[in-house]
């Protein structure tokens, strides 16, 4: 058994700088032996919005918000605008009103039938301040409604990047810039790196961040192809250079009729646009999974282990759990079968988690329930006949959160829970009318403040 | 069919008043009817004297004033169980109900307290839980509410009388919706074409009509095996125990906040002390010991004088492979036993009530629930049976074929993972969906000899010297706060009281109820 002293992660772009800062946060004692190799020297020139999870994995990291924005000129991130050919809605990270008398906010709106009740979304302080263009901070009071408030960031990669690099320096992590172009294996695994043609030392541990699974290749030549629930597609990137009217909100606009999706990210000063396409007359790109990320001496995490087309969630998300979860159960040896069985099985439920956001996405664009994952298929069947959500584990989106992106969909609740009709319709209205009534309030005190 | 709105439980005793009351509490005002059908000609195992703190969120969402239980239960509290000679004859451990050390203590306190036996610390994983320093002294308090006390890292369970808690729920319960009937059920009908359950007929001709059956029937499982064939999933293999006697003894002279469950040599013996008096049981495996032995070894073990005679109950360890077929749902003993160890038996009741509560139907089309609640179930079950293997089978005990079959049998993947990656590097993954966190799985490994071989690196920059003073330091902060404490008998005397005030406890402590 070889002890793990050392690791070398390879990759391009930010995975493989986010699993070295991370690994040596967490797992101090590594912090002189970790390698980085980058292919490249800077990373593209992209917008990104991500969910509130993105602000927890810094605090993970000790990576404060301040220095985080005042480099990379990251804005506040409120909310998804969902826009589909019958709908708009604004799906956040925020809580969509709250639990009374033991009913689910999403049952209680549900079971309220008056002809002129707001849509779900009109309960969701962040999804209401991001629809207006507003923002402000959540509250550390448990109380207090704006402690319902969440938010991620959209920022530019290259930034990130930029701040990554320094941040890797600042705590002595070698960075070795080139391709590998020689890979020999033994019997406990990777035993040869060659980078520029130049053998690079012996490493204990490989990580493997890059998209074409450089290393992992050479150990798990087969990998799981998404095509059955996630169909081939083509990416465009545009940027407008216009200020956004909203930076707030990044919006999904989905069309049946284009079979696209297009997510817009706004940004201070310009809007990034992204179009997937999947028309197969246009598709280039195949969904994969990879069902072992570890094997052997060699760990596939991020985008070596996952390409989907990330329309919420993507690899990135994929890497910080990853990277947590290892730095938490670091391994003595490079030979621990359960490491790697446990590594393996909670990387796969994430990685499946990602391709369901994907995947119910991809089902509404292209009009096609029999796409849906046999998960998705559950999830909605059990949604649709009482509005239940089956619990999940190290969830990627809460589990509060599906019934929400689901009604954002276009997915109907057929029946209420039968706790919920426990309670009085009267009180049931009265208390979803106390619901609206203070996301308002608030609404309507930042609005006379900013006259 | 129309979604269900007349409910027969089929079985009193603990799970069908438990089920009984909280369908009431929960859905009471939304149904129609709640009928339970139990006969005083049939006797109730009476399983799940010793609780485990999530009985009481259950507890709580009913409204059950916790001093009013104490009263009417003859409760004690109960701050772990007290394991003698299960790694080794000698040896003894308390599985506390709460975590080791100060909390967030990353990556996990046990990797400090192993770090600092390099520098000689004699200490016990055990000597740093304030939940067992408590026990230890005798005393009790409930828990702090200031986060940064030591007494703010446990929680407590009762030990209490099972029919005296279901009698409890049956006032309660019986005020509002819920109608008993007496009688035994002699014949069931059902709907030739869907094969639903329609009716049941009592031994006095009655027919009692219902939308939905809760089989509460106990072992016999009457309605889920006997008429709905769901099929058993016997898991002997792990668990050879299948047989225990059973019997209340005086009480002792000092009540105890910990269960005991010391290893025999086929089986292990319990003590769980009431106010009135003590539950005792022996349970074994017949292949290994004779009935007529193991009644002859559980009297010799007892401390206190006999009450009643021995009791026999026999049992197969396993679970129902569906605990929910067409419009019938089995809870408790009719959907499986595991055995009383860890007293997981009042947690899967409470478990599978909450799921059925959860997921209960609301049309006539509950495939969906159905299949949800089966799965969820079966990760319960899993999940326990995982962790009562693990005390059979970390063990170095050889004096007997039992232990030597329990040593070396083959393990469930699921524990194996676990055992191996503790093993190895003292990493325990914390699971989101069932029973017991890590703090319970380093109690029960730690305290039968499996020591990680590893401690986490990200501790590497601490000297051994450096953390054996924090730890030092930990310690005389419990000593200091449990020291102030008072006995648990006058713990119980006050809080029986009928002025004495009902805590709202810190219910959501280390995570057991998120």
């Amino acid at each position: 058994m070889n002890k793990v002293t050392s690791a070398f992660i390879y990759g391009s772009g930010l995975s493989p700088l986010l699993t070295a800062i991370t690994l040596s946060r967490k797992v101090p004692d590594l912090s002189t032996q970790l390698t980085v190799c980058l292919k490249q020297q800077d990373s593209a020139n992209r917008a990104v919005s991500t969910p509130n999870d993105f602000r927890s994995f810094h605090n993970e990291i000790g990576l404060s918000e301040k220095i985080f924005a005042s480099a990379t000129q990251a804005t506040p991130h409120l909310a998804y605008n969902i826009q589909t050919p019958e709908n708009e809605f604004y799906f956040s990270d925020g809580d969509y009103g709250f639990v009374t008398d033991g009913i689910c906010f999403h049952q209680l709106w549900k079971s309220c039938s008056h002809p002129q009740k707001p849509a779900m979304d009109s309960f969701s302080l962040s999804a209401q301040l991001a629809a207006r263009a507003k923002f402000i901070p959540p509250s550390q009071d448990k109380n207090s409604i704006l402690s319902t408030v969440r938010y991620g960031y959209s920022f530019e990669e290259s930034l990130y990047y930029n701040l990554l690099i320094e941040l890797a320096k600042s705590i002595n992590i070698k960075i070795l810039y080139g391709e590998t172009t020689n890979i020999e294996v033994g019997n406990h695994g990777i035993s040869k790196v060659f980078v520029n043609h130049i053998k690079i030392p012996e490493h204990t541990l490989y990580i493997d961040c890059s998209s074409e699974r450089e290393l992992t290749k050479h150990l798990t030549p087969n990998t799981e192809s998404l095509i059955d629930s996630i169909p081939s597609w083509s990416t465009t990137y545009n940027s407008n250079k216009a200020v956004p009217k909203n930076i707030y909100a990044s919006s999904i606009r989905i069309s049946k009729k284009n079979k696209t999706i297009e997510t817009t990210t706004p940004l201070r000063k310009e809007t990034h646009i992204r179009s997937l396409d999947f028309d197969s007359q246009h598709s280039s790109n195949a969904g994969w999974s990879t069902r072992s990320p570890w094997t052997k001496n060699c760990i596939a995490m991020g985008g070596g282990s996952l390409q989907t087309p990330s329309i919420i969630y993507g690899a990135n998300t994929l890497l910080h759990k990853q990277v947590l979860h290892l730095a938490e159960m670091w391994p003595a040896s490079t030979h621990t079968p359960s490491h790697m069985k446990i590594f393996n099985r909670n990387s796969n439920k994430v990685a499946n988690q990602i391709i369901d956001v994907d995947n119910i996405f991809i089902a509404s664009t292209l009009d096609k329930k029999e796409l849906l994952t046999s998960s998705n298929k559950s999830r909605i069947a059990l949604f649709e006949t009482a509005g239940h959500i089956y619990p999940e584990n190290t969830p990627v989106i809460q589990d509060r959160q599906w019934p929400i992106l689901l009604t954002a969909l276009g997915y109907q609740q057929r029946y209420i829970d039968a706790s919920s009709m426990n309670v009085s319709q009267e009180k049931r209205e009265a208390n979803l009318l106390k619901m609206y009534d203070l996301v308002y309030r608030v609404i309507n005190h930042s609005e006379k403040n900013a006259k | 069919m129309n979604a269900p709105m007349n409910i027969v439980i089929v079985g009193g005793g603990t799970s069908g008043w438990m089920t009984a009351a909280a369908l009431d509490h929960t859905l009471g005002k939304h149904l129609t009817s709640i009928t339970l059908i139990e006969s005083d000609s049939i006797s109730t195992v009476g399983v799940g004297e010793a609780t485990i703190p999530h009985l009481r969120y259950f507890n709580t969402t009913l409204g059950i004033d916790e001093n009013e239980l104490l009263r009417k239960t003859n409760a004690t509290y109960k701050l772990g169980i007290d394991f003698k000679d299960w790694g080794q004859i000698g040896d003894s451990y308390v599985h506390p109900f709460g975590i080791f050390g100060p909390p967030k203590s990353d990556p996990g306190f046990h990797h400090y307290w192993l770090k600092s036996k390099e520098c000689g610390n004699q200490d016990s994983l055990f000597d740093y839980s304030p939940a067992i320093q408590a026990a230890r002294m005798g005393t009790f308090s409930h828990p702090s509410s200031d986060p940064t006390s030591p007494l703010a890292s446990f929680a407590y369970a009762f030990h209490i009388d099972a029919s005296k808690y279901a009698l409890l729920l049956r006032e309660r319960c019986t005020k509002n919706k819920v109608i008993r009937i007496e009688g035994k059920i002699t014949e069931v009908k059902k709907n030739q074409s869907s094969n639903d359950i329609t009716s049941v007929v009592l031994d006095n001709g009655k027919t009692i009509h219902g939308d939905f059956f809760i089989d509460c029937s106990g072992f016999r499982a009457l309605l889920i095996e006997q008429e709905l064939k769901a099929g058993f999933e016997n898991w002997s293999h792990w668990l050879m125990c299948d047989s225990a006697f059973a019997a209340p003894t005086a009480p002792s002279d000092t009540i105890p906040t910990i269960t005991t469950a010391t290893a025999q040599t086929a089986g292990w013996q319990w003590k769980i002390p009431l106010q009135h008096r003590n539950g005792n049981g022996l349970v074994y495996s017949s292949k290994h010991l004779s009935d007529d032995n193991a009644e002859a070894l559980f009297c010799n073990n007892l401390e206190e004088e006999l009450l009643a005679p021995p009791k026999k109950i026999s049992f197969t360890a396993g679970r129902r492979k569906q605990s929910w077929v067409n419009n019938c749902v089995a809870i408790g003993l009719s959907s499986g036993f595991l055995e009383p160890l860890e007293s997981t038996s009042l947690y899967l009741i409470q478990a599978s009530i909450t799921k059925l509560i959860e997921l209960f139907p609301a049309s006539k089309d509950f495939t969906a629930q159905k299949n949800e609640f089966n799965r969820q179930i079966t990760v319960e079950y899993e999940r326990a049976r995982d962790f009562i293997i693990l005390h059979y089978c970390a063990t170095q005990r050889n004096d007997s074929p039992f232990w030597d079959h329990c040593r070396t049998m083959e393990l469930p993947e699921s524990l194996k993972e676990i055992m191996e990656g503790f093993k190895s590097s003292g990493h325990i993954t914390r699971y989101s969906d069932g029973l017991f966190l890590p703090p319970s799985w380093i109690a029960v490994c730690i305290g039968q000899n499996i020591i990680p071989e590893e401690y986490h690196p990200a501790i590497n920059s601490l000297s051994p010297q450096t953390i054996l003073k924090q730890l030092q330091s930990y310690k005389q902060q419990c000593d200091y706060a449990v020291n102030s404490l008072p006995s648990h008998a006058d713990a119980l005397k006050n809080n029986m009281s009928e002025d004495a005030t009902w805590p709202t406890a810190n219910l959501g402590f280390y995570g057991v109820f998120s």
